[in-house]
């Protein structure tokens, strides 16, 4: 490290002695219609970034003699590499370099993931880190091949990939989950993106430990013309439209965009998966001089899609699908159109951002941004009070629930695999139970006048589990170049986040009320204050829209203030950048749980945390076509509010351990580029340590709600990723990916479970340890190969197949099974099987795309594009899945003592769909 | 390009018609006509566990409620000759037969049974399904396709139920062993002070009381090979841990006829079905 930092220092101080005079200049065109191409981007060596005007034209003045590298860029063509000799004798006019448009292949963004229902999500929906349209080919692999096995790039969580959008942090304060889906739908003007390697640092912040990625939305950034887009596929929808229209600048220095789109329909494979969304985006920006710049952008996608849910193999098999989905059911028909899922998510958080661009002169920019996001993000699930439990399929209503009764085994499987009554959910039932459903007289008492004896109680219902946020976003940053080969960039962030938490009564199935009262509370004490949701409206009945159940608000406030530092010079680049923050969130509670009623109203108290970020990186250049990068990064996060508090929907009580988790990263690089063939190999090594993590969940032990709280988590991810790129023989290339990683928890963290009801831990399970050093991080195929190969005709024909291949996928652990209590009584042999986590199958996959392109009078460009994804069929590769949280309590006789044992409940998975198509058509000018 | 525009936001307008589901209707059931009654079905058992094979229908009223936690996973259904525990194994029973509930049921292929297991008590035979494990003479019947071919229920009328108003002139019998009974009587020993107990006070031993096996002594009428009945509350019931009424209270009582062995016990639907006098 010391060494890294002394070459970093020592590339600051030589480089500011050296002069430059001479120049390089050129045009950027169509190589079709040979029209100027706007909006380029020129990198010089990497660095230096220009933009072409309006002609295509472009400018590096200042630049030493010698032999430069220009890497040309522009949204919907081919990234270009050319390079160029600069004399002493001034300006160097290139001849025009032309960019071949590319092939719109398929789009990846949150919609090419279905969201799973999982146990211990919180609700919150995290996705793949992978949705960075990335130029490298390392990256570019691991978002469109990798990306089907919800790979993430070196293991990380979601939230390690920092998210920008025209210079302002967009990741989610509250879970720090990447926000793809605030913008889902609006690819064509989300496609400008500016990406940064894993611990590298971007023009806008340090970022985390994976990646930048900033995202211009900017008027003037969106290309001109106007685009139509249509999609038919079987994957997650069925069809998307999408128009956009551009301005461009006009001489008054105005510019405008628009698009909408939307995305409907479900897929060919799982029933109750499906999209209603529609986006829309609004951009305007003025110049108002060659120094100022102001820019407003509006946008939202107002998003309805039914959300899978997972299984146990039992299920699967039962069904004869891998693709079964427990959440829905048919009401009122048999068809398509009755198909009603319980799990839906429904949001629309239209953001609202404006931006400021000052060039003080040559060498310094000012900018300042603000944005909000407001609105709804709602997510439904079923609601039942004192009935049966309605998921059709709960454990108890399984054959493998009745092993030792053939007959019932043998009905029960007859009745999954032939009637959606038993293997679905059957809506019927609850509108039949909630229609002879009534008050005791002894409750319409104490209730009062609301209620009376024919009113219907309401026992099953949908409800809404809202996460409303209203955030804010500050940003003013400055940059400065002290000489040609030293940058300077710094800045301040605030951010201020409210976000409601708490549920309303979405539909009642019929029934007229549903009374506010805690269940489990009531079963376990009776009546009285305890059972009382809200002290303040106690046995409130609610309707349709009433907020009921919990209600809590989230506040949330950081501020950091960065700078980062960059040099360049012939053989050497570096940075050195820090960061440092506070942040302070607390919970208000607007209901008085009457469990807890001098906890639970009212703030909680303030959680501050020191936040820090150290990153350094120095690149040697052997040659023009070699380097070697070094990269380090010492970062101190703070903890998020999710995992902040024991029950965060119930009290203010704040959870065990709470800390900051700190992260140390290091990862070297060799790029290569031996004649034709270039590509790059990456060594990395992280170690996350004190990490912390919330679970809520029903324990059949307890028979009753706990919360299980983690902390002092410590995980390794170290490996090895290579990309690399090679033409062969008539228009044909090939391009390939690897990672092998290694990712593995280094200690056995604490936890401590307490029943929700009483605040009180459980016997044995207070600061208990969890054994799980040594186990995998799960979540990722560790292992994950691709070879493909292009192939682009010189009338715009492009063919490409890819295969790929993918290993040491594991599943998502629960803690309990991991836990001395778990343990009671068994032998060795037992106990290996219930702390053994699994490894799925290793993966084979074969994709494969064509596409046609026509350009028009040279003026219009009309294209089509297919890609089928897992061509082979293979409908039995896992993606995902997690051990339940719940452990199955038996007893035994041993040597004449009845004991008890616990054993494992089946997991529960999730599959990559079968065959798939997605087919692009879109027109353009 | 006006015109796409226009298409398009017309459609999100739109979009909030998309999925909405109207209320269902209460389902529709189409009863069968019992085909024998409750007397006659208990008179296919002698020895137990008997298995049903022909098609027989019974029907009947529910008289048991499982709301309150006393009665689990099972109901007891009368009709005009006698009453019977179905051994039906869902839970909250009650949300989808409620009591009162008029309810066929299609016996073919489940298994009368008796506890304990041997008693050739033909009055106390349960009604369920068969126990592969041989444990008992009869186990839940449990499952939901079973559950949905071969139970009906049609209308929901509590006053319907007829309750067997125990005297001196009416004493108990078993021929109203699973009916609904009520009779006045004086609380006796042992004197407990709540009903069944879960969990435990700390520092008690589990006993007799926890299980809320609370004497009575019915007023002016007469038990067979006895003086007093039981109480029977489960330490699993909602009213669990209550206050009970002190020994030597007169009350009223309603609740389902059962006896294990030798005793007769009465198994109250709610704690309030015990009343002062």
């Amino acid at each position: 490290m010391n060494k890294i930092l002394s070459l970093i220092l020592a590339t600051f101080l030589f480089g500011s002695a050296m002069a430059q005079t001479s120049g390089l200049k050129g045009r950027i065109i169509n190589r079709d219609s040979r029209n100027p191409i706007s909006q380029a981007k020129i990198k010089l060596n990497d660095q230096t970034i220009q933009l072409s005007t309006p002609n295509g034209d472009f400018t590096f003045d200042g630049l030493e003699p010698g032999t430069y590298r220009l890497i040309i860029e522009a949204p919907d063509y081919q990234t270009t590499e050319v390079t160029a000799k600069v004399s002493n004798n001034g300006v160097t006019q290139m001849s025009n370099i032309s960019l071949s448009p590319t092939l719109l292949t398929k789009d990846v963004d949150e919609g090419s993931f279905s969201e799973f229902d999982t146990e211990s999500s919180n609700d919150a929906q995290a996705l793949p880190t992978t949705l960075s349209a990335s130029k490298d080919v390392y990256n570019n692999i691991a978002s469109y091949t990798f990306g089907q096995m919800r790979f993430r790039p070196r293991g990380y969580e979601t939230s390690t990939e920092a998210v920008y959008m025209n210079g302002v942090y967009m990741n989610d304060a509250l879970t720090g989950y990447s926000p793809w889906s605030l913008w889902g739908g609006l690819n064509d003007v989300t496609r400008d993106q500016e990406t940064s390697g894993s611990l590298n640092v971007s023009d806008y912040g340090l970022g985390s430990i994976n990646g930048v990625t900033n995202i211009n939305t900017r008027a003037s950034m969106i290309r001109k013309g106007l685009r139509v887009g249509i999609v038919n596929a079987n994957g997650q929808y069925r069809f998307r439209g999408m128009v956009t229209y551009g301005s461009g600048e006009n001489k008054d220095g105005w510019s405008y965009a628009l698009s909408l789109s939307t995305r409907q329909g479900g897929n060919d494979y799982i029933e109750g998966l499906y999209y209603n969304t529609y986006s829309y985006y609004a951009a305007v920006e003025k110049k108002i001089n060659s120094q100022h710049r102001l820019a407003l952008t509006v946008f939202g996608a107002p998003t309805e899609r039914g959300v899978q849910g997972s299984a146990t193999q039992e299920v699967y098999d039962l069904v004869g699908s891998n693709y079964y989905n427990t959440n829905w059911g048919y009401q009122g028909g048999t068809g398509d159109d009755a198909i009603r899922n319980a799990r839906v998510r429904r949001f629309h958080e239209p953001v609202t951002m404006l931006n400021y661009f000052y060039t003080i002169n040559e060498k310094s920019k000012l900018q300042a941004a603000l944005s909000y996001r407001t609105g709804q993000n709602k997510y439904s699930a079923l609601d039942w009070y004192d009935a049966p439990d309605p998921r059709p399929d709960y454990y108890r209503n399984l054959p493998s629930y009745f092993p030792a009764d053939a007959a019932k085994r043998a009905e029960l499987t007859q009745a999954w695999k032939t009637d959606p009554s038993i293997s679905q959910v059957n809506w019927q039932q609850l509108y039949d139970v909630n229609s002879i459903a009534r008050f005791l007289p002894s409750e319409i008492d104490s209730i009062g006048g609301a209620v009376n004896a024919n009113t219907k109680r309401s026992k099953y219902i949908i409800e809404d589990r809202h996460t409303d946020q209203n955030d804010w976003n500050a940003k003013i940053q400055a940059d400065y170049r002290l000489s040609p080969s030293l940058t300077f960039l710094g800045g301040v962030d605030l951010r201020w986040n409210k976000t409601h938490y708490f549920k309303t009564v979405n539909d009642l199935l019929g029934g007229d009320i549903w009374l506010d009262v805690d269940q489990f509370a009531e079963r376990d004490f009776g009546s009285g204050e305890a059972i009382q949701n809200n002290l303040l409206t106690p046995n409130r009945v609610v309707k349709e829209g009433d907020t009921y159940g919990y209600s809590y608000y989230a506040h949330y406030k950081s501020g950091k203030a960065w700078g980062i530092a960059r040099s360049q010079y012939k053989d050497w680049e570096s940075f050195l950048a820090a960061e440092i923050g506070t942040t302070q969130f607390y919970r208000e509670g607007m209901f008085q749980k009457g469990l807890f009623k001098d906890n639970s109203l009212g703030n909680s108290e303030k959680q501050n945390f020191f936040t820090y970020n150290i990153k350094a990186g120095v690149t040697k250049k052997i040659s023009m076509y070699h380097s070697f990068s070094f990269n380090a990064a010492l970062i101190q996060n703070a903890p998020y509010f999710q995992d902040g508090f024991v029950s965060p929907r119930t009290r203010n009580t704040v959870a065990p351990g709470l800390e900051g988790d700190k992260t140390a990263s290091f990862d070297a690089t060799y790029n290569f580029r031996f004649g034709a063939i270039k590509g790059r190999v990456t060594g990395f090594f992280t170690t996350i340590e004190n990490q912390t993590k919330l679970i809520s969940f029903y324990d059949d032990i307890q028979r009753t709600f706990v919360n299980f709280s983690m902390w002092n988590i410590n995980q390794l991810n170290t490996g090895v990723e290579m990309g690399f790129q090679a033409p062969l023989i008539w228009n044909i290339s090939m391009k390939g990916g690897f990672n092998y990683g290694y990712y593995v928890y280094t200690n056995n963290p604490y936890v401590t479970e307490t029943v929700d009801n009483s605040n009180s831990p459980v016997d044995g399970f207070e600061n208990v340890q969890v054994y799980w050093k040594d186990y995998n991080v799960s979540g990722t195929p560790q292992l994950a190969g691709s070879i493909g190969l292009d192939y682009r005709s010189r009338d715009n024909l492009f063919l490409s197949v890819d295969a790929s291949y993918y290993d040491y996928n594991y599943i998502d652990m629960n803690p309990l099974y991991r836990t001395d209590a778990a343990h009671l009584n068994l032998d060795e042999s037992e106990s290996q099987t219930l702390a053994h986590q699994e490894k799925f199958k290793a993966a084979f996959l074969l994709n494969a795309s064509v596409g046609k392109m026509w350009s028009i009078d040279r003026k219009y460009t009309l294209g089509v594009n297919l890609n089928v994804n897992n061509m082979l069929n293979t409908q039995n590769i896992k993606t995902g899945g997690y051990e339940q949280m719940r452990l199955k309590s038996n007893e035994r006789v041993y040597q004449g003592t009845t004991e008890t044992y616990y054993s494992a409940f089946p997991s529960k998975y999730f599959y990559l769909l079968g065959a798939s198509y997605y087919l692009n058509m879109y027109f353009r000018f | 390009m006006k015109n796409i525009f226009t298409l398009l936001l017309a459609g999100m307008l739109l979009a909030s018609c998309v999925n909405h589901f109207n209320d269902l209707t209460p389902s529709q059931v189409v009863m069968p006509t019992p085909t024998t009654t409750i007397k006659q079905l208990k008179t296919i058992f002698s020895s137990g566990p008997v298995t049903i094979t022909d098609s027989l229908i019974i029907g009947g009223r529910i008289i048991s409620n499982d709301q309150f936690g006393n009665f689990y996973r099972s109901f007891f259904l009368e009709d005009a000759t006698g009453a019977i525990e179905v051994k039906i194994g869902s839970t909250g029973i009650y949300n989808m037969f409620p009591t009162g509930s008029y309810v066929c049921i299609n016996v073919k292929g489940m298994t009368l049974g008796n506890y304990p297991k041997g008693s050739t008590v033909r009055p106390t035979v349960s009604l369920g399904a068969a126990d592969p494990t041989g444990e008992y003479e009869n186990s839940y019947i449990e499952i939901k396709p079973w559950i949905k071919r071969a139970f009906f229920r049609g209308d929901i009328n509590p006053s319907e139920i007829d309750t067997v108003q125990i005297s001196s002139l009416n004493p108990i019998d078993t021929t109203y062993i699973n009916k609904l009974i009520r009779l006045d009587g004086v609380l006796g020993a042992p004197n407990y002070t709540t009903w069944a107990r879960y969990p435990l006070p700390t520092g008690t031993t589990a006993g007799a009381a926890d299980y809320g096996q609370q004497a009575v002594t019915p007023t002016g009428s007469h038990l067979p090979n006895g003086t007093t009945l039981i109480i029977r509350t489960s330490p699993y019931c909602k009213f669990a841990g209550k206050t009970a009424y002190t020994n030597g209270t007169a009350v009223r009582i309603t609740g389902i006829l059962t006896k294990f062995n030798s005793t007769y016990q009465i198994v109250l639907n709610t704690d309030t079905d015990v009343k002062p006098l």
